[in-house]
């Protein structure tokens, strides 16, 4: 049955007097119903909304009781009465003003922060039907998820199933690239493959060159604007287009430049500096029917509205169909607006962020602002006492409780309004300041996103409201005869049971936080100093040369190298490498399948692989655990160590022995085992090392002598000669200059590389830290205006007190006594609390700092230390001042 | 004499519920004036009347039984109190005076078309 339009009714509803509320919608519902009767829906709507709209006459509109002639002078004078108020008790006005503006500040900043990492790859046109097929491999029942893909499975995908409607994929050239370009050398990281349909799959932009064809023929390569002005100049000085000019790579090929586009936006999981076309690829190492060869990065994009999970189901049977050998591998499909924030699978393309750490900083966010408005209540509460005659007054005056409500209600949005404005201030000032501290590009987008605007606003609103309620409601419920009739008030004294939980919240927020930094700060500490098993210290890198053409050549030249090297005192060792402890765990490929020989084929396993030559353990300095490692005294044939022709011996790591059954190193010595099919002997074991951070495990690691693709040469100089430090790179550098002229000399040192595996962790602690501090900070002034209020309130006590023979110290001792009872409850409720979170957030490392006591007495210690001092100066000064003083008046 | 004031819309509203005679509401009101004057009557425009009519005592209202169409709302009916009646023969006794007031021979210019516009053009030509 049709009812009068819903919104027209209750307009009515608000506005029309109550005594004729009946008769006139009784009056319009019938005449609506007679209408639907003889004319159409619309019309009686119509007509029922003109009638409506027509009882907006003086007679019919209900008196509000606000709505007195003399409303606008009333707030103008609350107004007045607010900034008097403001300008009386400058300390209370300044300290509420300031927590009120810090902790919107904090809360304003972490917003952003938090936005900007949900912002990842939104941009793409459509992101919410892109998808990355992702590849689990499972043994022992466990899957480990990769984040590549088999290069077939796309176009698997696209053929076998309508919803899909485009793919795309890329694969990383690992090693850089040396660029011979418009007469300019330099070696680029971050390049791709990418399929043709790249630029039109993303949203990624071609400022030049033709998106369709850009990718297609082999041998093209688009660069980023950033990398093309490193050859070319700013591009607004360019005169004519480079694209079509030739660009030599590594010294060996000529590619043609189809392309500039745009570099990739900050907030995308996927950044690179060049791409080239994946037809390139083929022509070098045809993958396109290999599934066993996960190296391919996978994106799909279905119809707009597809269900994804139906199709994930019936993903796992497209690798049965396809893959010879019967596997259980799998694949589940991730949107691409979830990879930045909640993906954390294997050989992912950049370090992503966290989902919890976003987590944990919105409920940081979230209690900093909860403290500054706890703070505002709990001094105006304190303070009701002065106001309590002026409530007083206005009652006896004729004011009623809504009107008193009011407003103390627009004073609170005057205060809230002060800080909003300050805050603002203080955030467009801090950003770029916090940008740089988390080496993330926050653009403050303050004044054009309306989206910030509109919870700006809201929690102005909200703020304002939540903060001014609850002492509005203390105060109007006041009788005035109790205030006139004697001077002792309950509501002043620190005995209120609200104040005082309030307090005890914002304690246990205080030891919450810093012991969350300290424990954050702990394992940091311990993750960098523990003992990572290999020396990293006076280790120099030096990127292996791009531009030798043949794998035989590149052996001979690395030979010359380092026996030139050797010649260098200050250099102790040198040696070649695929991969590097506590560099990008990415170089270490996970190979198999790995048996000992004998073994049933259900046994095989999957060990990470690396190519190193017979000088890496004393580089690194990694010890022997049984065997031997790889010598001159058996020294493999250049075509083996090319790896022309298959070796026959091998050596793993502790791990990998015993994952292989043998709990004794030294008994798998001699012993045949079979790797990708070849018999091998292992003939040594060394020590368990972290090569990856101590957020994984220790891993089964196979290392082989080989020298093909090794992308680092490790120098290792002796612990104490950092003085000349500079000329030893000097003349590494001259000796590389006439050995791989052509080859960019590119070094690091590895100290560097393994302290920034934590860097997420760091930005996390970094951020922690700040704003924990912004929250004890917040905290004691609260207690500062609540113990100096109380002190005040009291003095006249004080006075008696001390006329009655009260030593300094046993005031002293009373009035401190209230705030440590609390903060010993806040720690006793805190502390669980605050080791059960941080628990989780220590359950990211496999290896945890242990927790021990100080990290509990310290935050208890600072806690005190802090509220003691914000409370100790009043309490002296009133406990010193004369008696006299305090009892002579009134 | 101001003891008597009716507007003219308040005239016909009143006059509308003398016609229907105990079925005066709301609705009914409204409908009956439409049908018989052919003018659009707004809820609240008639409502404004009503009450003022009420005010000086003109009517007075009774609750009715609740309806289904009006969702069980009782209808508020209206009726002519003495006084209304009084103001309604007061308004129709001093029209009448002052028609009867009007001399014949207004009526016999402004009736004839011919010499009215004759009239008038006469007055034309004299301006």
């Amino acid at each position: 049955m049709t009812t009068p339009p819903k919104f027209a009714t209750r307009l009515l509803n608000s506005f029309l007097r109550r005594d004729l509320a009946e008769e006139v919608r009784g009056d319009l519902e019938e005449k609506f119903y007679a209408d639907i009767k003889n004319k159409s829906v619309f019309k009686a709507k119509l007509n029922y909304w003109y009638e409506v709209l027509n009882y907006l006459r003086p007679f019919a509109i209900r008196k509000s009781r606000l709505n007195h002639l003399n409303n606008f002078d009333m707030f103008q004078s609350y107004f007045k009465i607010g900034w008097r108020n403001l300008m009386k008790t400058k300390v209370y006005s300044f300290i509420n003003i300031l927590g009120l503006s810090i902790g919107l500040s904090v809360c304003l900043i972490i917003l952003e922060y938090v936005k900007f990492e949900k912002s990842y790859d939104r941009f793409h046109p459509q992101s919410n039907t892109i998808y990355r097929v992702i590849l689990g491999s499972e043994s022992d029942g466990q899957v480990t998820w990769d984040a590549a893909n088999f290069a077939p499975t796309a176009p698997a995908l696209k053929n076998d199933f309508p919803e899909v409607v485009e793919y795309t994929r890329i694969t990383p050239e690992y090693f850089g690239l040396v660029l011979n370009l418009h007469e300019k050398i330099f070696e680029e990281k971050k390049v791709y493959y990418a399929d043709s349909t790249f630029f039109n799959f993303f949203g990624y932009k071609l400022l030049l060159g033709d998106a369709k064809t850009a990718l297609r023929e082999p041998r093209s390569m688009v660069l980023s604007q950033s990398v093309a002005e490193k050859y070319f100049g700013e591009k607004s000085s360019w005169k004519e287009s480079p694209v079509g000019r030739l660009i030599l790579v590594n010294n060996k090929e000529s590619y043609t430049l189809t392309g500039i586009m745009e570099d990739t936006p900050v907030n995308s999981h996927l950044k690179f500096n060049a791409l080239i076309s994946f037809t390139t690829f083929i022509k070098k190492n045809d993958p396109t029917n290999d599934w066993g060869w996960n190296d391919f990065y996978t994106y799909i994009k279905l119809q707009p509205k597809t269900d994804y999970k139906t199709l994930e189901s019936k993903l796992d049977n497209v690798l049965r169909r396809h893959q010879k050998q019967r596997t259980k591998d799998r694949m589940v499909l991730q949107s691409i607006e979830d990879i930045h924030l909640h993906s954390n699978v294997g050989f992912e393309l950049e370090a992503n962020g966290s989902s919890q750490n976003v987590y944990f900083l919105s409920v940081i966010a979230l209690v900093i602002l909860i403290i500054a408005w706890v703070n505002y209540v709990n001094l105006s509460t304190a303070r009701s006492e002065r106001r309590a005659k002026e409530v007083g007054i206005r009652k006896v005056n004729g004011a009623t409780r809504k009107e008193v409500m009011a407003q103390l209600l627009v004073e609170s949005f005057q205060m809230n309004f002060i800080a909003v404005f300050i805050s603002l201030v203080l955030v467009q000032a801090a950003m770029p300041l916090i940008g740089v501290l988390l080496k993330k590009p926050l653009l403050f987008s303050l004044f054009t996103d309306p989206s910030f605007l509109i919870s700006v606003g809201m929690l102005y609103v909200l703020g304002s409201f939540i903060s001014g309620i609850y002492p509005a409601f203390i105060l109007s419920t006041i009788k005035p005869i109790d205030i006139f009739k004697s001077g002792s008030h309950s509501i002043a004294r620190g005995k209120s049971l609200l104040r005082q939980s309030l307090v005890v919240f914002q304690f246990i927020v205080s030891i919450g936080l810093i012991m969350g930094t300290i424990i954050i700060y702990n394992q940091l500490i311990f993750v960098k100093s523990k003992e990572l098993g290999f020396a990293h210290e006076q280790t120099l890198i030096v990127n292996s040369p791009r531009t030798i053409a043949s794998e035989i050549e590149f052996l001979n030249s690395y030979r010359q190298f380092k026996l030139e090297l050797a010649k260098y005192p200050e250099i102790e060792n040198v040696t070649i490498s695929s991969s590097l402890p506590g560099k990008s765990s990415n170089d270490l490929d996970m190979n198999g399948p790995v048996k000992m020989v004998g073994q049933d084929d259900s046994f095989n396993k999957s060990f990470a692989v690396f190519r190193l030559d017979q000088d890496f353990l004393k580089v690194f300095k990694i010890k022997m655990v049984a065997g031997n490692f790889y010598s001159h005294d058996r020294m493999m044939t250049d075509t083996q160590l090319i790896g022309d022709a298959p070796d026959d011996v091998i050596v793993i790591n502790r791990k990998a022995c015993e994952l292989l059954g043998y709990s004794n190193p030294g008994d798998i010595i001699g012993k045949k085992m079979s790797f990708s099919g070849y018999n091998k002997e292992v003939i040594g074991v060394v020590e368990n090392y972290h090569h990856k951070s101590l957020k994984n495990n220790f891993e089964p690691i196979i290392l082989r002598n080989r020298i093909a693709n090794t992308n680092y040469i490790s120098i290792r100089l002796p612990e104490s000669s950092t003085a000349n430090l500079s000329q030893t790179i000097d003349r590494v550098n001259t000796l590389w200059k006439t050995i791989y002229a052509g080859s960019p000399f590119l070094y690091s040192f590895l100290n560097e590389d393994v302290n920034n595996q934590y860097q997420e962790e760091e930005r996390f602690s970094k951020i922690f830290l700040l704003f924990s501090t912004f929250s004890v900070l917040i905290g004691c002034l609260g207690l500062f205006g609540l113990v100096s209020y109380s002190v005040m309130v009291r003095m006249k006590e004080i006075g008696i007190r001390k006329v009655l023979g009260a030593s300094i110290t046993s005031i002293v001792f009373l009035f401190s006594k209230e705030f440590f009872k609390l903060i010993a409850i806040a720690f006793v409720l805190g502390v669980p609390i605050a080791i059960v979170v941080f628990d989780n957030w220590l359950a990211n490392f496999a290896y945890r700092a242990p927790l021990s006591t100080w990290m509990f007495i310290v935050p208890i210690g600072m806690v005190s230390l802090f509220s003691f001092c914000s409370v100790f100066a009043q309490i002296i000064k009133a406990a010193l001042t004369n008696p006299v003083n305090s009892l002579k008046s009134e | 004499m101001k003891k008597y004031y009716l507007g003219e819309f308040e005239e016909i509203v009143l006059l509308t519920i003398g016609i229907l005679n105990k079925e005066a509401y709301g609705v009914s009101i409204k409908n009956e004036i439409e049908a018989r004057l052919a003018r659009d009557v707004s809820m609240g425009a008639m409502h404004t009347a009503l009450i003022r009519l009420e005010d000086k005592g003109y009517i007075k209202s009774s609750n009715g039984e609740a309806t289904e169409e009006r969702a069980g709302r009782p209808r508020k009916y209206f009726e002519i109190t003495a006084l209304g009646k009084k103001a309604i023969a007061y308004s129709k006794s001093t029209r009448d005076e002052l028609w009867n007031a009007i001399p014949k021979v207004t009526w016999d210019r402004l009736i004839d078309g011919r010499h009215k516009t004759q009239d008038l053009a006469h007055l034309n030509l004299m301006s």
